[in-house]
C-alpha cells in the first residue's frame, strides 16, 4: 500500500491517528467507518491492505 | 481519502464488542446522553478544516452506522460539502419509542444549524439505509426528510423477505459487509450513486 500515510491530529487537547489514502491530487474524502468494521479495518491497513481497499468508496480513489 | 481513527487502537485483535462497550464510556462521544454535543463532532469538524487547508479542496464526508449521523454535524461546517449518511444508528435508538426511531443521536441545534446551511447554499445530504433495517428505521429517514426537504436524496434498498435480489432481511451496512460488488445489484448500485453524488458535489470531473 505505497499511497498509505499515518499521521496523528490534535485538536483542543485530543488526539488520535488519521490514516490517508492516495495522493494529493485525490479528492478529498473523509470516511468514517461504523463500529464492527472499524476495528477490523483499522487494524488491518498496515498488515492486510486488500481489506481496506475492499471498501467500496476506499477502492473508487485509488482507481481514479 | 481520509480516515480517522475514532475508536480502538491499530493493530489489535477483531473485537467489535470491546470497541463498542470504550465507545459508550468515552467521553468525548457522549453517545449515551441523548442528543448532547459530542466533543468528537468538534474535533471532526476541526478535521475537515485541516483537510481543506492542506488539500484546497471542498470535502467529502461519509459516515456509517453509529457514525453516520456525525454528518450532519459536520454539515455545519463550510468545508463539507458532499455529506453522506450511511445507515445511521446510535445507542438510543435501540429505545423501540418514537424518539428513538425518528432521532438522529445528535443536538437539535446541530440539525438546524444543517438544514439552514443545506437551505442556504443548496447542499444536499446523502443517506443509505436497508428497508428492514431496524439500527436505522424508516421513520430516521422520515425525519431527515421532514427537516431537510428536497436536498435529502434517500436511497433505500428493499431486503424484506423474499426480495428480488435474496439480500437478507438482517442487512444492515449498505456500504461495506452487505455490499456486493455485482452489476445490477441494489448495493452496487448504491456505490454507483454515492461514487456520482461525491463527483457532482466535489467537482470531480469522472
Amino acid at each position: 500500500m505505497e499511497d498509505f500515510q499515518e499521521s496523528t491530529f490534535e485538536y483542543n487537547g485530543l488526539e488520535k491517528t488519521v490514516y490517508k489514502l492516495g495522493g494529493d491530487d485525490k479528492p478529498a474524502v473523509l470516511l468514517l467507518l461504523e463500529i464492527p468494521d472499524a476495528s477490523y479495518i483499522r487494524v488491518r491497513p498496515a498488515l492486510a491492505p486488500g481489506w481496506i481497499y475492499s471498501v467500496p468508496a476506499v477502492t473508487f480513489w485509488k482507481s481514479q | 481519502m481520509y480516515l480517522p481513527l475514532l475508536f480502538g487502537k491499530a493493530n489489535s485483535p477483531y473485537e467489535p464488542g470491546k470497541n463498542l462497550a470504550r465507545l459508550c464510556i468515552q467521553k468525548e462521544f457522549n453517545l449515551l446522553a441523548y442528543r448532547k454535543q459530542s466533543f468528537i463532532s468538534e474535533w471532526l469538524r476541526a478535521l475537515c478544516r485541516e483537510i481543506q487547508k492542506s488539500s484546497q479542496r471542498k470535502i467529502g464526508a461519509i459516515g456509517m452506522c453509529f457514525t453516520g449521523s456525525f454528518v450532519v454535524s459536520l454539515m455545519i461546517d463550510d468545508s463539507v460539502a458532499a455529506p453522506v449518511m450511511s445507515q445511521p444508528g446510535y445507542l438510543g435508538g435501540f429505545i423501540w419509542n418514537k424518539k428513538g426511531r425518528s432521532g438522529l443521536g445528535i443536538p437539535d441545534e446541530d440539525i438546524e444549524k444543517a438544514v439552514a446551511r443545506s437551505t442556504a447554499e443548496d447542499i444536499k445530504l446523502l443517506g443509505f439505509r436497508f428497508t428492514n433495517d431496524i439500527v436505522c428505521p424508516k421513520q430516521r429517514f422520515d425525519e431527515v426528510a421532514k427537516r431537510f426537504g428536497d436536498n435529502f436524496i434517500r436511497f433505500e434498498i428493499d431486503n424484506s423477505l423474499f426480495n428480488k435480489h435474496n439480500i437478507s432481511p438482517a442487512a444492515h451496512a449498505v456500504h461495506t459487509i452487505d455490499y456486493r460488488d455485482k452489476p445490477g445489484h441494489p448495493t452496487r448500485k448504491a456505490y454507483d450513486t454515492l461514487i456520482e453524488f461525491l463527483n457532482e458535489q466535489l467537482g470531480v470531473v469522472a
